[in-house]
Formats: C-alpha cells, sequence, structure tokens
C-alpha cells in the first residue's frame, strides 16, 4: 500500500512537473492590440493682464498736464488659429462724456484722458473703437500676425495724463472723480 | 496493486496531456472599456485631463505565466498631430489604477523607441485565478514642457495602442 502510494506520488510530481515545462518551455504570447482614439483640442486664446488696476491723479485746475501717479504695464498673451491676421489692443470708456465723474453732475470726458504708450505720445481717448462707447476709445497697438508669431506676447507700458485744460474743464468743480479705464484685445478676421 | 498502478498511470498520462495541450492552446487578449478619449486644452497647462477613463481587461488562458500590459504610441515625436504641428508622447500621460501620472517615454517590446509604458505586470496561476486582469487608465496632457507653451490652436489626434505579452 505504501508502495502505491510513493508510486503514485513520484508519477503526480513528475506529471506537474511536465505540465509546468510544458507550459513555461512554450515561445512568448502576444495579445491582440487595441486601439484608443485621441482627441485633443486647443482652442484659441487672447487675454491681456494688468500690472496694477489703479491709478491716481491729483489734478491742477486748468492744467493740461496732470500725470497719474503710476504706469501700467499690459501683457498680451495669445495663440491663434491660420487665419488671423492682426491683434490689436484698445483702451476704452463705457461712455465718452463721463469717463470720470463727481457723481455730482461733474463730469471730466474722455477727450481729457489722454495714454501714452511705450514712452510715446500722449493720445486722448476720442476714437470709436472695437469696444466701448463711441469716440471713447484709443487704440494702443495693432501687432501683425504670421505663423512666427501665431503663439506669443507683448507688454506694453502706458503712462497717464488728465488734459484739464480744454473747452469747460478750467472751471471744472474741486472734488474727486471717478472713473473705470477698460483694456481689451481683438484678434481678426 | 496492479489495477491502481493502471489507474495512476492513466491519471499520469491525463496531466500530461492536459499540460501539453494548455501550453500549445495558451491565448491572450486584451479588451477596452472604451476606444476614444477627447481633450480640452489649456495652452501651457500642464494638466489637461481626459474625458474619462480607460478599463483594460486582459485575458491570459494559460497557467503559470507572468503578463505584461503596454501602452504605447507608434512614434515618440507625433503622439498626436496636427498639420505638421505635433504632441510627444512624452507630454502623454498615464495614471494606471489611481497612481502617479507616468510619461510614454520607455522602450517596451511594441511600438517606437521611447514611446511606452508597461501598465501593469500579474502572474496568472491557471485560467480563473489571476487572470482575467483589469487596469484602470486615466489620461492627462502636459503642456508646460519645452516647446509646447507655445503650441499652435487646433484640433491634435492620435492613436495610443494596448498591448499584453506573457513574456
Amino acid at each position: 500500500m505504501k508502495s502505491n502510494f510513493i508510486f503514485f506520488a513520484r508519477l503526480s510530481v513528475m506529471a506537474l512537473f511536465l505540465m509546468i515545462a510544458g507550459s513555461v518551455a512554450t515561445a512568448q504570447v502576444n495579445s491582440n492590440t487595441q486601439t484608443v482614439t485621441l482627441t485633443a483640442i486647443l482652442n484659441e486664446s487672447l487675454t491681456v493682464n494688468l500690472s496694477g488696476n489703479t491709478v491716481t491723479f491729483s489734478m491742477t485746475p486748468g492744467a493740461a498736464n496732470n500725470a497719474g501717479n503710476t504706469t501700467i504695464t499690459a501683457t498680451t498673451n495669445w495663440a491663434l488659429n491660420g487665419g488671423r491676421n492682426t491683434v490689436r489692443l484698445y483702451a476704452y470708456f463705457a461712455a465718452a462724456a463721463t469717463a470720470l465723474t463727481n457723481g455730482a453732475g461733474g463730469n471730466i470726458p474722455s477727450s481729457a484722458f489722454k495714454i501714452a504708450v511705450n514712452g510715446g505720445a500722449s493720445n486722448a481717448l476720442v476714437n470709436t473703437v472695437a469696444f466701448g462707447g463711441t469716440t471713447a476709445g484709443l487704440q494702443l497697438f495693432s501687432q501683425a500676425i504670421t505663423n512666427a508669431n501665431r503663439v506669443s506676447n507683448r507688454s506694453d507700458t502706458l503712462g497717464f495724463t488728465i488734459d484739464l485744460s480744454g473747452g469747460t474743464l478750467p472751471t471744472l468743480a474741486p472734488g474727486g472723480y471717478n472713473g473705470t479705464l477698460n483694456i481689451q484685445a481683438q484678434a481678426t478676421p | 496493486m496492479q489495477r491502481l498502478q493502471l489507474i495512476n498511470l492513466f491519471l499520469t498520462i491525463a496531466l500530461m496531456a492536459m499540460g501539453s495541450v494548455c501550453a500549445r492552446s495558451q491565448t491572450l487578449t486584451v479588451a477596452l472599456s472604451a476606444n476614444t478619449v477627447n481633450f480640452n486644452l489649456t495652452a501651457g497647462s500642464n494638466t489637461n485631463p481626459g474625458n474619462n477613463s480607460v478599463t483594460v481587461t486582459t485575458t491570459c488562458n494559460c497557467f503559470l505565466q507572468t503578463v505584461n500590459v503596454y501602452a504605447y504610441f507608434n512614434n515618440a515625436a507625433s503622439a498626436l498631430s496636427q498639420s505638421g504641428n505635433n504632441i510627444p508622447s512624452s507630454a502623454f500621460q498615464i495614471s494606471a489604477n489611481s497612481g502617479g501620472f507616468q510619461s510614454l517615454i520607455n522602450t517596451e517590446p511594441f511600438g517606437g523607441v521611447s514611446a511606452g509604458i508597461r501598465i501593469s505586470n500579474f502572474f496568472t496561476f491557471f485560467p480563473g485565478f489571476g487572470s482575467p486582469h483589469s487596469d484602470t487608465m486615466n489620461f492627462n496632457i502636459d503642456l508646460s514642457g519645452g516647446t509646447l507653451p507655445s503650441l499652435p490652436p487646433g484640433t491634435y489626434s492620435g492613436t495610443l495602442n494596448i498591448r499584453a505579452q506573457a513574456p
């Protein structure tokens, strides 16, 4: 009986060994190939960031050159599709007549508000641009776009002045005048 | 006693035959829960996740086998492309089973040089024990490195391959 058990055990071990050996000795097996279709959409982008959001003016009645206390750098970033050929940056007020107001009927019009871009000449916001009120804006730059700069950026330093020398502005009532200047870019076509 | 020996002999032959048959009929298959993944990319961002995960189910009809599952592209430089602009495989990342995201930068048995990654590695004792095996993959595209922040806008397409091997 004992010899039968030993015989059976030997045969079983041998069989197991052969089974494993048969399996291990087999050549490598490769599976089928499955695929995942990937679609990634990178949208166009055009953004403007400002180095500061507040400018304060100490004005002198009738003075032509009331400078803001600080400059602001506008950084424009873009990633544009083929076909776009121009990026423009604009500054504008919502209404030309009331660029800054004291809330009591006293107004400083956009025509008295001037911006100098990158140390250039100061220009009043008297144009009708893509955004804002009629005759309440100014184009700050126009950048040609080619494949070489389809994804790029630029920074422009803006200096501000309020001119109180024209029209009825020399008699502007004293007080605090507040307003909001908007900076916005557009890519065309 | 002689009868018992005959039974033993029969069992042995049966086991050997089974082992031989199994060894010759090993099959290895992979199946995916989905075959499409979409991404909404943000220029320069390192986090652009795929819109869904994909589960790989690997079935090995085999005995005592290690199985490796791979993901790979055919070309490392152009994993996804659009009009001559490319997203390389090094910017394509997979998180297997909620692990960390890994870029496809290894040279594996399949696919292009430096264009793959091993998703998982498991051991199958016999069919039904160790296999089928499932791995869930999540995807991300990292656009923060090299020149990728200035990648032109557009629709980038590519094909990710999934394949297993029992070496």
